[in-house]
């Protein structure tokens, strides 16, 4: 796992809270996280395979998914419904999509993400590698990052 | 003008004289035909006249009786048209002269058959005429013109019945002659004549006035039609018709003509546009001359058509690119630059075909926006291309491409960044130096103006390798220190001092004279701008009131690491905390061990130490850990620069080797693959960065060491970390 | 006059309506589909002006419907505008080779979209 292949995606997330929802996030320092299976309320996952191979999972508490979501769409969002979710995947989407710029030099190609709520679905990261968080800090709440990727031999 | 009266005048003429000759010839002929005709009659009337003349006669003569016959001749006479009648005998006389014949009978017969009678006056008649029949024995006639008479002579013969009075000894006993005058028959075809002339001449006039409307109609009016047509024509008016009704051959000559003068007009019109055309093209040409601006167009058939400006032969250095298509003018190197032609010609190709994308966003993947091209002479410029469709009606007839040389324009960006980040790192120095105290710099000052004039007074020896490499070693490491105190132009400068060095060194330059006033140059300039920072330095210490106590070499050293290792790391994105450890507070011989402390700590910081991600994936703390050590063993002096980066792989390391040369194949030991970093021409990366530096390799700090006398030894673990161990003895030797 | 808005989340459709409505585009002119083979339905339905249309879809994704769309006769002339969050240059490329008439890359200001599509809604009126 190296810095170059996550820092897209840290970027890109930055870049997308300040650009589009204007919000201001600051990054806390990576640690290893005991459980990687530790999920917050509302998490969108997206696949990477290439010359590196994991996942990436953006993890939002149930309110800052909303004020985000909220924020995103003008309407004033109360409960986890489909469209919030749906919104939680539109943001992933411009955030992998953003990221795939940065990555172009590196043989890798980026999965559609997938939204889930809870702790019930089990990711699959790659063996032998840590899971690693990135934390966040924002107006709309703190949400962060988990990263875990394994490079080919 | 001319020409048609002349027509018109001959066809009339001609038509008159025809005419007049033909009516004239008509006139003569039927009056001499009747006149003929009516003589003829006359005289065969004439002839059955004598033939009633000459039976009563005979009959008057059978009878014997001269004076009947003499009465009935002067009542013939008194007849009209009789201008003449007599009767002659064949000597001549005039019967009933005299008594010859009655004599005669009278003794033929032998009796008095006739009594005498009174006599005719004699006459003698001579006339040609008179011998003719005698000798002929047939009836003669003589038509005389001039008199208008007509005399008819005729034999009376002695016929059978005669013969028994007048015997046989004659065969002609007389001559009839008639005079008539023919002036009747004259007058009467005179008559005649007029009114026939008359006859004839409206005749020939109203057929001359026919024929002559006839043919102007059919032929002479559409004959000057058509030439005063052309003539008009001629002039230059091609606007003229012939009109004519007329579906027979005029008419069709008529239509020929108007095709000739349409096609004419249609030729005229067409080298008018030409002539348009050849003008305009004539100003595009002026204006491609001209406009400050690289234009050309692109045909149908995607290919540069001769209206390029000139400026564009210019920008590119080439000439002569009318048939060229775009990729072959831009990239003339098919095969080194086979992608960007293939990229370009996706891009045209879009250009020409698609129908249904906004223009911009073609252009979004224009690949010619801010472009890097070689031209002529291997100078590389900066281009924009703007590309423009141009339809003609509704299809694409070309595409306009406007080169924008954006060479200058980027360079000059290049220069105000340049200068822009010289003034930001101005006022960070002048910070860093308000807020460290001058001393950092004055320890690089003193290294800086040290390793200048050094190499300034040596110049000679530039022609010696060693001497080379180690001046190139000297500079690269005032450059590095350079680098992390943010003096650019310092930099800079030692960058190309350390490139010329490198050329000497290399062999790839030979230190001639050139090369040494080249080398002298750049000092020049660096001792000036050491000069300044010196300057800079003195100004501060006066406005700083020079409140800080000196700090010691080993703090100032510190320091100085301090800041480059955290400049560093941030360019590499990556963590890392430094650390001192340090048994000694003074360093004995550090000036001189300092550029091997620098190399070894950005050797760790380049290759041992991995990013954060890396390190937690590895279960390390994502922050590294570098430490300096300083310790004291006997009478050695022991530097250790430890990290607990990847540590060395031995085993890449050695593939390495075998790969390049530096190991026999064959197994090694540790020792041996760690001993081969010292060796020079190792490079743990592929690409040398400027980092750790081209060419300066773990050997530079080897030969370091061993100008001091000392030892270095490498202490590794794999994926733990390593340690740069010197030990350098101290004594009498140390200098 | 007709927009299609093609996009599997709710949340961008509504945005895009949003952004359409503030401009001062009528309600009744605004049509929804949520994938390929329903906005495939509606624009054989109806009679649709321009043609907004997510590139990630389930089912049938953006690029095939454009194809499927220009292959039919009354619609080979139609603005087709993709949003999308990809816009490196092969997109781009196979976008234009689809018959997109122009893009907008996510994450979108409304005015940015509304200056892409308006020069279509000018024709249409």
């Amino acid at each position: 796992m190296k810095a170059k292949y996550v820092n897209p995606f840290l970027n890109a997330t930055m870049g997308l809270f300040k650009d589009f929802l204007g919000l201001d996030v600051t990054p806390g320092k990576p640690f290893v996280v005991d459980d990687p299976q530790d999920l917050s309320d509302v998490s969108a996952l997206i696949g990477l395979a290439g010359e590196t191979t994991g996942a990436l999972v953006l993890s939002f508490s149930r309110d800052t998914a909303l004020r985000v979501v909220s924020r995103l769409s003008g309407k004033d969002y109360l409960a986890l419904g489909s469209e919030v979710l749906d919104g939680v995947g539109e943001l992933v989407n411009i955030i992998a999509g953003n990221a795939k710029k940065d990555l172009l030099d590196f043989r890798i190609v980026i999965s559609l993400p997938g939204v889930i709520t809870g702790n019930s679905y089990r990711i699959n990261w790659p063996r032998g590698v840590p899971v690693i968080s990135i934390p966040f800090a924002s107006d709309a709440g703190d949400f962060r990052v988990n990263v875990s990727l394994k490079e080919l031999a | 003008m001319k020409t048609t009266r002349s027509i018109r005048f001959r066809i009339v003429f001609g038509l008159a004289l025809i005419m007049v000759l033909s009516v004239g010839l008509s006139i003569y002929l039927t009056t001499v035909n009747q006149r003929d005709n009516l003589l003829d009659a006359s005289q065969r009337t004439l002839a059955i006249n004598n033939e009633m003349l000459n039976a009563t006669i005979r009959n008057i003569m059978l009878s014997g009786e001269a004076p009947i016959a003499n009465q009935t001749i002067d009542d013939f006479r008194a007849i009209t048209g009789f201008l003449e009648f007599e009767v002659y005998r064949t000597d001549g006389t005039t019967a009933f002269n005299d008594y010859r014949t009655l004599d005669f009978v009278n003794e033929f017969q032998d009796r008095v058959m006739f009594d005498p009678t009174p006599r005719q006056e004699r006459r003698i008649l001579e006339s040609e005429g008179f011998e003719r029949v005698l000798r002929h024995k047939s009836p003669v006639i003589i038509r005389n013109e001039d008199t208008r008479e007509m005399e008819y002579l005729f034999p009376i013969l002695n016929y059978a019945d005669c013969r028994a009075c007048h015997g046989t000894e004659q065969f002609v006993r007389g001559v009839s002659h008639f005079r008539i005058s023919l002036g009747g028959i004259y007058e009467q075809v005179n008559r005649a004549g007029t009114l026939r002339t008359v006859y004839f001449v409206s005749v020939g006039l109203v057929l001359f006035a026919w024929i002559l409307l006839l043919m102007r109609r059919t032929v002479v009016r559409p004959v000057l039609k058509i030439g005063e047509a052309v003539n008009v024509a001629a002039t230059g008016d091609l606007d003229v018709r012939v009109e004519l009704d007329s579906d027979d051959e005029l008419g069709m000559l008529g239509d020929q003509v108007n095709h000739m003068i349409s096609g004419l007009r249609e030729r005229r019109d067409l080298e008018l546009r030409n002539r348009v055309v050849e003008t305009r093209l004539q100003e595009n040409r002026k204006y491609l001359d001209n406009i400050k601006e690289g234009l050309l167009l692109l045909d149908r058939d995607r290919r540069i058509s001769d209206q390029y400006s000139v400026f564009l032969t210019r920008l590119f250095h080439r000439e002569g690119i009318a048939g060229l298509t775009l990729p072959e003018f831009l990239y003339p190197d098919a095969e080194r630059d086979a992608d960007r032609r293939r990229e370009l010609e996706t891009f045209l190709e879009m250009l020409y075909t698609n129908t249904t994308a906004a223009m911009d966003m073609i252009l979004s993947i224009n690949p010619l926006d801010e472009a890097e091209l070689s031209v002529g002479s291997g100078e590389t410029i900066v281009i924009r291309a703007d590309f423009l469709r141009i339809y003609d009606r509704d299809e694409l007839a070309n595409v306009m491409v406007i080169f924008e040389d954006l060479t200058d324009i980027n360079r000059t960006r290049h220069e105000l960044e340049e200068q822009r980040s010289r003034r930001e790192a101005e006022l960070e120095q002048i910070a860093t130096v308000l807020k460290a105290g001058p001393q950092v710099f004055e320890g690089f000052l003193d290294e800086a103006e040290l390793a200048f004039s050094e190499l300034g007074t040596h110049l000679a020896d530039l022609g010696r390798p060693d001497y080379v490499a180690r001046a190139f070693r000297s500079i690269h490491s005032v450059k590095g220190t350079a680098r992390y105190l943010d003096f650019p132009r310092v930099e800079e400068l030692c960058q190309d001092l350390e490139e010329l060095l490198a050329e000497i060194r290399d062999g790839r330059r030979l230190p001639d004279d050139a090369v040494e006033s080249a080398a002298a140059d750049i000092i020049r300039r660096l001792d000036a701008e050491v000069a300044a920072v010196r300057r800079l330095i003195d100004r501060f210490r006066d406005f700083a009131g020079g409140g800080r106590l000196p700090a010691s070499p080993l703090e100032v050293f510190t320091d100085r690491l301090t800041g480059m290792v955290r400049d560093i790391a941030a360019d590499l994105e990556k963590s890392v905390d430094f650390a001192l450890e340090s048994d000694l507070a003074d360093i004995p011989r550090l000036a001189e061990l300092q550029p091997s402390i620098v190399h070894l700590i950005r050797n760790a910081l380049d290759h041992g130490i991995e990013d954060e991600y890396e390190r937690l994936a590895a279960g390390k703390d994502s922050a590294a850990r570098l430490v300096l050590r300083f310790r004291k063993a006997d009478r050695q002096l022991v530097v250790e620069v430890e990290d607990d980066g990847r540590g060395l792989d031995l085993e890449a390391l050695e593939k390495r080797g075998l790969e390049t040369g530096l190991l026999k194949p064959g197994n090694h030991l540790p020792s041996q693959i760690v001993n081969m970093l010292f060796r020079p021409g190792f490079s743990a990366r592929q690409e040398a960065n400027d980092i750790s530096g081209r060419g300066v390799g773990l050997d530079a700090v080897k030969e370091d060491v061993r100008a001091m006398k000392g030892q270095i030894n490498v202490r590794t673990a794999a994926g733990k970390g390593s340690a740069f161990v010197l030990q350098i003895p101290l004594g009498e030797d140390s200098e | 006059m007709k927009i299609l808005i093609v996009d599997d989340s709710e949340v961008m459709r509504r945005i895009h309506r949003n952004t359409l409505l503030e401009q001062r585009i009528p309600e009744d002119a605004l049509l929804e589909a949520s994938d390929g083979v329903e906005a495939m339905k509606l624009a054989i339905a109806e009679e649709i002006d321009l043609f907004l249309v997510d590139w990630n879809m389930p089912n049938l994704d953006g690029l095939s419907f454009v194809k499927k769309l220009r292959d039919m006769g009354n619609y080979a002339k139609t603005p087709i505008i993709m949003i999308t969050s990809e816009a490196a240059k092969y997109n781009v490329v196979e976008a234009i080779n689809a018959g997109v008439t122009n893009y907008v890359v996510k994450p979108i200001r409304g005015t940015i979209l509304w200056d892409k599509i308006a020069p279509y809604l000018k024709d249409v009126g």
